[in-house]
């Protein structure tokens, strides 16, 4: 028995040379049978690497943008349509919030001396929202509280706006005209601008102005979408429920009057949706491998039948059937899966230069890595069963007599 | 007898003074409706030791009767016994056991894998016998030196002439000392005096103490075995002298 055990891996261990010798000494053939094998392997681990960086990246850039904050749209009810500056100021006294910063979005014709341009996008925010976001004015001055209570005409200004109205001048002090009223520029935005939801969603507004002058622009008193910073470590499900809580009340336990958007939850839902992506992408691809495996099922049923006389010698030498089979299995299972090799290292060769030509991150994923060697060992051996067994059963006479 | 016939015929009590038995032989082919039958009533009996030649024209039901020697198909009745075990009723797998023990094949075109060297076709039946590589090598070195190769160990076979390449085929049939060399118009591809060369290897190796038989068409080679047979239509006769032949 044990003596059987040494001769069977003796057999194999010589089966596994013979296979490398016949691979290699049709170095032409072999890689045209891998091919497929090899694109297929490649295109699945390049997809699940790129995706995987791409949601990698998403998913930090998401939580420098939104980690702790919660965006209210507010559609209001018949009564109340929308929340005034005590709600607000009320928010902001709850324990869980830091701040929040009103978002008062409109689309004016702005115009200096004989220039003008329609539906430009101007937006009110809150001395708050300028305190969370000091980067995003690079020279001038934010809009304070003053402004605030004050609804003054002051507005920042867009580089595109500079442009356009200021060219080669120095904007600061001077005026511009928003829907027909003089605003004094007071500062310029970066050009990346701001880092709330709302404009991530919307685009970045060109202005900035009091979020109370943009009420009284709009003739409105109620502010209709707004940010909630909460205060650092509380958890975004919890303050959601909570704020639905005050929300609820101030508008008198009336149904569908606002809905608040959860940064983390449309992270997950994104993530998901990557990942179903993927998932259909891998599964396409993997019909490349399915191809391959075919391509190599008709490479060894081509070698069966070219070495008919190798396999009668073999068996009137003594060789039976099975090892006969596992000498053909394991070339085709080489085969492919020196295939598959060759795909994970071209698969991720190309989710590198994906990943420098898109900007997002780059991580081997070791999970596509075994997916793609698995696959390529499961399709040698799954392709390569029915032309070893068709070595196997031939007659050693007839195969003795094709030499 | 060679001792060592001697000593395999004994490891088994019915192999008794049996070692190589062939008793009403018939074998029949489907052939395209028709049912040929290619031997008929085959008795042929060997002692250990013996150099057979089975003379036939082609068709003659030569190449049958070789297979069946050789293992590689079984009649269709008759029984047939070889170093003591009876042939009938065995499975592929017994068969193919049966051949790496007992037989050495040497066929027509010496049928060397083109991959391999020369030692590694030699060595080739203990692969399957799962001999252990160290001591393959070493029976492989061993064989080929007995048919006069040392020097070509490392030599594909398309770099050995034909009759180095039958040489090869003949220390293969060798290595795992088989109870009966087997040849299967072992001169046919070669010229007259390289074959005439094998024809001297084989009788040295009879000399030595090993059964041959070698089926061939040409009586010229025939002759060079001590006993000969005729097969004509599946029918075996004894030939008598060989210099009758």
């Amino acid at each position: 028995m044990l003596d059987g055990i040494r001769g069977a891996w003796i057999m194999l261990g010589e089966c596994v040379r013979m296979s490398l010798s016949n691979i290699m000494g049709n170095r032409v053939r072999s890689f045209l049978t891998v091919l497929g094998i090899l694109i297929g392997v490649a295109a699945v681990i390049a997809l699940i690497t790129t995706v995987n960086g791409f949601s990698g990246s998403l998913s930090s850039s998401f939580s420098a943008m939104g980690a702790g904050t919660l965006t209210v749209s507010v559609t209001g009810s018949d009564l109340k349509s929308g929340l005034s500056r005590q709600d607000l100021e009320a928010l902001s006294a709850l324990d869980i919030v830091d701040g929040v910063t009103p978002n008062v979005s409109l689309n004016a014709r702005v115009s200096r001396g004989g220039s003008y341009e329609s539906g430009i996008s101007v937006s009110g925010r809150n001395a708050y929202y300028f305190r969370q976001n000091p980067a995003i004015v690079k020279r001038g001055r934010a809009i304070n509280h003053t402004d605030e209570d004050n609804t003054t005409a002051v507005c920042l200004i867009s580089a595109d706006m500079v442009e356009t109205f200021f060219y080669g001048e120095d904007p600061i002090g001077e005026s511009l005209y928003i829907a027909g009223i003089p605003f004094a520029v007071v500062g310029l935005l970066d050009g990346e601008g701001g880092t709330a939801i709302a404009d991530m969603l919307s685009g970045s507004p060109d202005i900035l102005i009091p979020y109370t002058t943009a009420l009284k622009l709009n003739s409105a008193n109620a502010v209709t979408s707004f940010t909630v910073y909460l205060a650092s470590g509380v958890d975004s499900s919890d303050a959601t429920d909570v704020l639905e809580g005050e929300l609820d009340a101030m508008f008198s336990f009336e149904e569908d009057c606002y809905s608040i958007m959860n940064m983390s939850s449309i992270e997950d839902t994104m993530e998901q949706m990557l990942g179903m992506v993927s998932a259909l992408l891998a599964g396409i691809a993997s019909i490349a491998l399915v191809v391959g495996g075919i391509g190599i099922m008709n490479m060894m049923l081509t070698t069966v039948t070219e070495r008919t006389a190798e396999i009668g010698l073999k068996k009137a030498l003594g060789a039976i059937p099975w090892q006969i089979q596992a000498q053909f299995l394991i070339e085709s299972f080489l085969l492919s899966v020196i295939g598959g090799a060759l795909g994970i290292l071209l698969g991720l060769a190309l989710s590198l230069v994906l990943s420098r030509v898109m900007g997002t991150g780059f991580v081997i994923s070791t999970g596509a890595i075994a997916l793609g060697a698995g696959f390529s060992a499961a399709v040698g051996i799954v392709f390569g069963w029915a032309p070893a067994r068709k070595a196997s059963r031939l007659n050693p006479i007839d195969a003795l007599r094709a030499a | 007898m060679s001792a060592q016939a001697l000593k395999r015929a004994g490891a088994s009590p019915a192999a008794e003074g049996c070692f190589f038995k062939m008793e009403k032989i018939n074998k029949y082919y489907q052939m395209g409706g028709e049912r040929a039958h290619i031997l008929r009533d085959v008795d042929l009996s060997l002692e250990a030791g013996e150099y057979l030649s089975v003379l036939g024209p082609s068709g003659s039901g030569k190449s049958t009767l070789m297979n069946i020697i050789g293992c590689l198909d079984v009649a269709t009745s008759g029984r047939y016994t070889l170093n003591g075990r009876q042939i009938e009723d065995m499975s592929e797998v017994e068969l193919a056991r049966l051949r790496s023990r007992e037989i050495g094949f040497i066929f027509q075109n010496s049928q060397l894998l083109p991959r391999l060297t020369a030692q590694k076709n030699v060595e080739l039946p203990l692969i399957y016998a799962g001999v252990a590589p160290g001591k393959r090598r070493e029976r492989a070195r061993q064989m080929l030196e007995r048919v006069g190769l040392s020097d070509r160990m490392g030599h594909y076979p398309n770099q050995l002439s034909g009759g180095q390449q039958q040489r090869v085929a003949i220390a293969r049939a060798l290595v795992g000392n088989p109870t009966l060399l087997l040849a299967d118009e072992p001169t046919g591809a070669l010229d007259q005096k390289t074959g005439r060369q094998v024809m001297a290897l084989f009788e040295e190796l009879n000399a030595e103490g090993r059964t041959v038989i070698m089926i061939t068409h040409d009586m010229h080679i025939a002759a060079f075995a001590r006993r000969v047979v005729h097969i004509i239509d599946g029918e075996l006769t004894e030939g008598g002298d060989t210099n009758d032949a």
